[in-house]
């Protein structure tokens, strides 16, 4: 009989939904509130699955969770309107005015100032004493916002919707049918864990970099796994700041976001043996472990390059390959700790800091980093690097937001800033359509979503890639190039109309 | 289940036999394509619902206005209605909709594919194979709203055709329809380039002298006691392939040739006198 029909017949549905959300990361939960925070879409029955539960108290004690995001002024804007900025506690947000970026050698820089900062810099010039609370500015460069502490928000939006929006929280989901024959005669199933069988007119995964979601619908994700791991925690540094600052290395960039007091966020990027091996170290629990990791990243902030390079290469040395970290033997732990204990890695970086003051005439310009002096604990974690972007973000029925669609070197902190804006634009475009009387599951509604998305991100991943292949990927013998980007990043410093585009794009 | 009631409810509708149900699937599957024959339709339906919404807003403006069911408690009636694509678009929006098209494949189609959201949505919605002049005689109802888009450009005589429209409706309901200017551009638009050439729409879907002006339009409608609420052009734009209304700060508008080929007009009916 009718393929439809039999179709129906082999599942039995327990609910049917207008849009089904796979995923309650920020990007979810965000396009979940803009649908149900409009007039237009009431009636539209909307439910979102979690596989973790995102219900239980995300309110965090006073050490900051491991993962913060840098919020721009449009994504606040963004969440603004969906009425969850409001919700965000106004001490958890730590704005910066100013963004510092330093080359590998201290030859050239670049600030990005808040307009407002900018105006307001030459009456406080250099004498200023650093404060530890951010200069009033109503337009900073981005808001530093714990990422638990942006969930929670959210699901506190959630609850004050006109719309009521159902969680299937603590919910697998153990399989999608798609219906891949004709264009749209059947709408997606999804069957829960909990043994549930739903069907939606959408279906959006918003469900992260391995999404089921996309590859229920088959699409391709194209892209490459660099050869670097990112590493991110919470510091506590030598004085307060309320700069943010990022130096690009040739093994990768690192950077602070300033949180409260004297606490930043590091985000570091390097190489992916040397951070399998600085994590692996961690593990052993040795005497040491924590003031290696110290200097280490105190020499990748402040020093010359050349001594971070000699630090890696000692740490290589380590392990020759012949040691297993899983099922490591005494013997190798107390070879490791022996010749960990004959790098005296305070010296190096105090002697290095020497050489680079002597070589820069008393004029340091890495004095205005700070110092890490702590580092807060379980705070650290590591993750491979990847850029990913699919080949579309929709397919009928289907549509993908966030790192489901795209995941971007987190250089420039742009990864959550681009998945709200798929949140934004998805949304509208849905809003459109359900004003419209749409059946908005069908590929051709949804097109307007993808056309617009799909450009920006490119152009957003493609530039943070090519950033870190100019900055990072260059190699050592060719001074040339680095003394290029010494004078590229002073003259682009000058450059007030070029800045600004840049800082556009970052937003 | 659901197999059998389907079944059941199309035998109880029609009297078609099951052979031609699957038959009727695919053509179905073929009308409601969004990429298929049909794909203009379907890209300008989001359009004209835009339309039809904003006069229905602005008229029952007084009366408190459901947002996501604007079109509650009104009946209204969709001349021309083909697969369905705008009758059930209107039904989405809280509309009681009759859906009415001469030709029986039509109706089929539609009535197939709102079978098939029925598992959905429960939409008020039915279907009748009728002329305008046909329903005219038997349909005891009159009805709040009519829509005929993209119908009248298919009528041979339009009078009669308009008079049976106005004669459906309440007085003070409102009448839409949407059609093709005559002029030389649109005979080179819609006829020698989307048809003939790009084939956007099938051939010998349109006829140049079946085209009919805003004015004489508007003259036929003061006949039958109608007075004008808006007529507005549409327009396709091929680089982004989507179709848009013509707003007042357009150019073509400022230049006076909104109505150059595509429009959409609504009208009002007046009260008996």
């Amino acid at each position: 009989m009718h393929k439809l029909l039999t179709r129906r017949l082999s599942t039995a549905v327990d609910k049917t939904y207008d849009i089904c959300i796979v995923g309650a990361g920020p990007v979810g939960l965000s396009l979940a509130a803009k649908i149900g925070n409009s007039h237009y879409t009431n009636g539209n029955k909307i439910c979102l699955i979690e596989s973790s539960d995102v219900l239980k108290s995300l309110e965090e004690n006073d050490t900051f969770s491991n993962r913060v995001v840098s919020v721009t002024p449009k994504s606040r804007l963004f969440l603004e309107e969906i009425g969850c900025w409001n919700n965000i506690p106004e001490e958890k947000v730590y704005p910066y005015n100013k963004i510092q970026v330093f080359d590998s050698n201290f030859k050239g820089s670049i600030n990005f100032n808040s307009r407002y900062d900018e105006e307001t810099e030459v009456s406080k010039a250099s004498t200023a004493p650093k404060e530890c609370t951010p200069s009033s500015s109503y337009d900073p460069v981005a808001y530093i916002i714990e990422n638990n502490v942006i969930r929670s928000s959210l699901i506190k939006t959630l609850k004050n919707l006109n719309n009521e929006i159902e969680i299937f929280n603590n919910t697998k989901v153990n399989e999608i049918i798609l219906d891949k024959g004709s264009f749209n005669d059947e709408w997606p199933i999804i069957k829960l864990d909990s043994g549930k069988v739903i069907q939606a007119r959408l279906l959006i995964g918003a469900d992260g970099q391995n999404s089921p979601v996309r590859m229920a619908a088959n699409i391709e994700s194209i892209g490459w796994d660099y050869d670097q791991s990112g590493i991110v925690g919470t510091l506590k540094v030598s004085g307060c700041s309320t700069v943010a600052f990022q130096r690009f290395l040739p093994t990768g960039p690192i950077a602070l976001l300033p949180l409260k007091d004297k606490y930043m966020s590091l985000v570091w990027t390097l190489p992916k043996n040397i951070s399998n091996l600085l994590f692996n170290l961690k593990k052993l629990n040795l005497k040491n472990d924590k003031m290696i990791f110290k200097e280490i990243l105190n020499t990748a902030l402040k020093n010359p390059k050349e001594d971070l390079l000699y630090f890696f290469s000692e740490l290589e040395k380590l392990n020759d390959g012949k040691i297993n970290f899983q099922n490591i033997s005494e013997a190798d732990k107390l070879k490791i700790e022996l010749e960990l204990n004959a790098i005296d890695f305070k010296f190096e970086r105090e002697w290095g800091i020497k050489r680079l003051d002597s070589e820069q005439g008393g004029i340091s310009v890495h004095d205005t980093i700070p110092v890490v002096e702590d580092i807060v604990k379980n705070s650290v974690a590591g993750f491979p690097l990847r850029l990913r972007n699919c080949r579309t973000y929709i397919g009928n029925r289907i549509a993908l937001i966030g790192d489901a669609a795209h995941s971007i070197h987190p250089l420039a902190g742009q990864g959550l800033n681009l998945g709200l804006a798929d949140s934004e634009a998805l949304g509208r475009v849905l809003i459109k359509a359900i004003k419209n009387g749409d059946d908005f599951g069908l590929d051709y509604i949804l097109e307007e979503y993808n056309s617009e998305r799909y450009i920006k991100n490119l152009l957003m991943i493609s530039s943070c890639d090519i950033l870190e292949k100019v900055f990072v990927k260059v190699p050592s013998q060719f001074r040339i190039f680095e003394d290029l980007i010494s004078f590229g990043l002073n003259s682009l410093n000058k450059m007030d109309v070029l800045k600004e585009t840049l800082k556009k794009y970052a937003s | 289940m659901h197999f059998v009631r389907m079944i059941k409810r199309f035998q109880s509708s029609s009297t078609i036999n099951k052979e031609e149900i699957s038959k009727f699937a695919s053509i179905s599957n073929e009308w409601w394509d969004p990429k298929g024959k049909f794909e203009m339709l379907h890209r300008m339906n989001p359009v004209r619902v835009s339309y039809i919404r904003s006069i229905l807003e602005e008229k029952l403006r007084a009366t408190s206005l459901n947002k996501s069911k604007p079109f509650e408690n009104l009946r209204i009636l969709d001349i021309g209605c083909g697969g369905g694509l705008l009758s059930e678009s209107l039904a989405r929006l809280g509309g009681s909709v009759l859906g009415v098209d001469a030709g029986e494949e039509q109706i089929n189609i539609a009535k197939l594919h709102k079978l098939k959201n029925k598992f959905h949505e429960n939409l008020d919605l039915n279907y009748v194979q009728a002329s305008a002049e046909q329903l005219c005689e038997t349909e005891y109802e009159k009805f709040d709203v009519l829509c005929g888009l993209e119908i009248i450009e298919h009528v041979d005589d339009k009078s009669l055709f308009l008079k049976s429209c106005v004669d459906l409706v309440k007085p003070e309901g409102t009448l839409f329809f949407s059609t093709i200017n005559r002029t030389p551009s649109s005979n080179f638009l819609t006829i020698f380039l989307a048809q003939n050439v790009l084939n956007w729409v099938p051939r010998g879907t349109h006829e140049f002298s079946k085209y009919i002006t805003p004015v004489e339009f508007e003259k036929e409608l003061n006949l039958l006691n109608c007075e004008k609420i808006q007529f507005t052009g549409m327009i396709f734009n091929p680089m982004l392939n989507k179709w848009s209304l013509v707003s007042k700060s357009d150019f073509l508008y400022q230049i006076g040739s909104d109505l150059e080929v595509n429009y959409i007009l609504s009208c009002q009916k007046k009260k008996q006198n």
